[in-house]
C-alpha cells in the first residue's frame, strides 16, 4: 500500500462539513442517507449521542475517509458501525486500514460503555468482514440480498456487478447478558453454536404456545432505496398470525426484495412464532445478539430472484457454514 | 510451484481482466504497476491465507510492495 500519514479525528461542530465532502467524492449528492450532507444535523445527532463519527485527514488537513457509529437497533445500548467511506483518490493508500483499526476497536472510539458493536459487512468484497474477524468480532447472521447492488458507485467494491448484495452481521459483545434467552427448538443447536464466541448466556427451551391475547409490539425500519424492510418484534401477541399476514401483503405492495423479521428471545413462544413464519415462506438468518437487550433471532424472506450465491464473498468458516445452513433451511421450507 | 509462482497465480486470479502474465515480473509494484487497492489487498490476503494455510494480518499489506516482497513475506511466515 502507498504509505501516507493520516490523522483520525472525531467529527465535531467545526469539521462536520468535511463529511459531505467525502461522500460527494463517490456519490455526488446521491447518497441515500441525506444526513451526511448536513453538518448541523450530524452535530445534533452527535450531541444527542445517537451518532459518533470520525474523519481521516491527510497531513494537509484534507478529508480522505469517514466512519461512523450510530444507533439503529431497538436496544439503544448497541452501536452499529457503518458508512465507512474512502475518497477514491486515496483508495491505494492505507487509509482504509487506519479507519478499520479505529472502526473495530471500541477503546479507540470510546464505545466501551455499551452492550456491543455490530456491523453489517457487505459480501461483495472481503475488506470489512476480514477487519471485523481479525478484531475479535463474531459472525452471527447472514442477511441475504439486503442491499441494492447499483448503490455501489465506485466500480470496485461491487466488482462482480451483483444485482443485490448480502451482508454478514458480526458482533462484538461488551457487557454480560443478564436475562435468559429462549431459542426455537428447530434452530436451538445452531443458534447455540453462533452464540458460543459471545459471553455466556442461559438458554431455555421455547415450549410455550402462542399467546391468545395482547398485541404484538414491533419496530419497523423500511429502506425504500434498498427495498429492504426490517421488523424488530419486541413481544409476540395474540394477533401474531394476523401481523404476519399483513406484513406479507404490505411487503408485496411495497415491492420489497428483502423482508427481515427479528424475534425477541425473551418471548417464551418464540418457537411457535418462528414456525408460523416458516410456514409463510420465511427462513433462518441467524442470531442478532442483544438486539433488544436480550438476543434476537433473524428470520428472512426474499421476494426477488435467487441470491447470487457464487459471487457472495464470505471470509470466516462460520459465515460459510451459515450460508450452507440457510440455503438448506430455505430449500426444505419451500 | 515456488512461492513466487504461487503469488503470481493469485494476483492473476485477482486481476484477471486487467493484467497479463507478462505484467507479473518479480519487481512489479503492486500499487503503482498492478493497481491494487485496499480491497484488492484484502482479497489477496484471503487467497493467500487459503493457499498457504496461514493467518495473515491486514497490516502485512505494508510489507508487500512488489511480487517478490510478497513472496518473501509468505516464505518468512510459512518457515515459522
Amino acid at each position: 500500500m502507498l504509505e501516507e500519514m493520516f490523522q483520525i479525528v472525531a467529527v465535531g461542530k467545526n469539521n462536520a462539513h468535511h463529511v459531505g465532502a467525502v461522500f460527494r467524492t463517490l456519490y455526488g449528492e446521491d447518497f441515500p442517507v441525506k444526513d451526511v450532507y448536513q453538518p448541523d444535523v450530524l452535530w445534533r445527532e452527535i450531541q444527542a449521542e445517537k451518532l459518533t463519527a470520525a474523519l481521516a485527514l491527510t497531513a494537509e488537513g484534507h478529508p480522505a475517509g469517514y466512519i461512523s457509529f450510530f444507533k439503529s437497533a431497538p436496544n439503544f445500548r448497541l452501536w452499529e458501525a457503518g458508512n465507512m467511506l474512502v475518497d477514491p483518490a486515496y483508495a491505494q493508500s492505507d487509509v482504509a486500514l487506519e479507519l478499520a483499526r479505529y472502526y473495530f476497536d471500541p477503546t479507540m472510539c470510546r464505545l466501551t460503555d455499551s452492550d456491543g458493536i455490530f456491523s453489517e459487512a457487505v459480501c461483495c468484497h472481503y475488506f470489512t468482514q476480514v477487519s471485523a474477524i481479525k478484531s475479535g468480532f463474531a459472525d452471527c447472521a447472514l442477511e441475504l440480498d439486503q442491499l441494492d447492488g447499483a448503490s455501489f458507485k465506485d466500480g470496485k467494491s461491487n466488482k462482480a456487478g451483483m444485482a443485490r448484495v448480502s451482508c454478514v452481521l458480526n458482533f462484538l459483545e461488551l457487557s454480560d447478558p443478564v436475562e435468559s434467552v429462549y431459542f426455537p427448538d428447530r434452530y436451538n443447536e445452531y443458534l447455540r453454536r453462533l452464540a458460543a464466541p459471545l459471553r455466556p448466556r442461559t438458554f431455555l427451551a421455547s415450549t410455550a404456545a402462542l399467546p391468545v391475547a395482547g398485541d404484538t409490539v414491533r419496530e419497523d425500519k423500511y429502506y425504500d432505496f434498498a427495498k429492504t424492510w426490517k421488523v424488530a418484534v419486541r413481544s409476540i401477541g395474540g394477533d401474531w398470525t394476523t401481523v404476519v399476514e399483513k406484513l406479507l401483503a404490505e411487503a408485496v405492495r411495497r415491492q420489497v426484495v428483502s423482508l427481515q423479521v427479528v424475534l425477541n428471545t425473551a418471548c417464551p413462544a418464540i418457537g411457535e412464532a418462528t414456525e408460523l413464519l416458516r410456514r409463510n415462506g420465511f427462513f433462518f438468518g441467524g442470531l442478532a445478539p442483544r438486539w433488544f437487550g436480550t438476543d434476537g433471532v433473524l428470520m428472512q424472506q426474499l421476494f426477488g430472484g435467487e441470491p447470487d450465491y457464487e459471487e457472495t464473498k464470505l471470509y470466516s468458516p462460520t459465515a460459510k457454514e451459515l450460508m450452507a445452513f440457510i440455503r438448506e433451511d430455505r430449500e426444505t421450507g419451500r | 510451484m515456488t512461492t513466487l509462482e504461487k503469488v503470481r497465480t493469485l494476483i492473476l486470479k485477482l486481476k484477471k481482466k486487467n493484467i497479463t502474465e507478462a505484467d507479473l515480473k518479480p519487481e512489479a509494484l503492486l500499487v503503482e504497476n498492478l493497481r491494487l487497492d485496499s480491497l484488492d489487498f484484502t482479497e489477496l490476503l484471503v487467497l493467500a491465507e487459503e493457499a498457504f494455510a496461514i493467518s495473515i494480518p491486514q497490516e502485512a499489506a505494508k510489507e508487500m510492495t512488489t511480487i517478490a516482497s510478497a513472496a518473501a513475506y509468505l516464505d518468512k511466515r510459512t518457515a515459522k
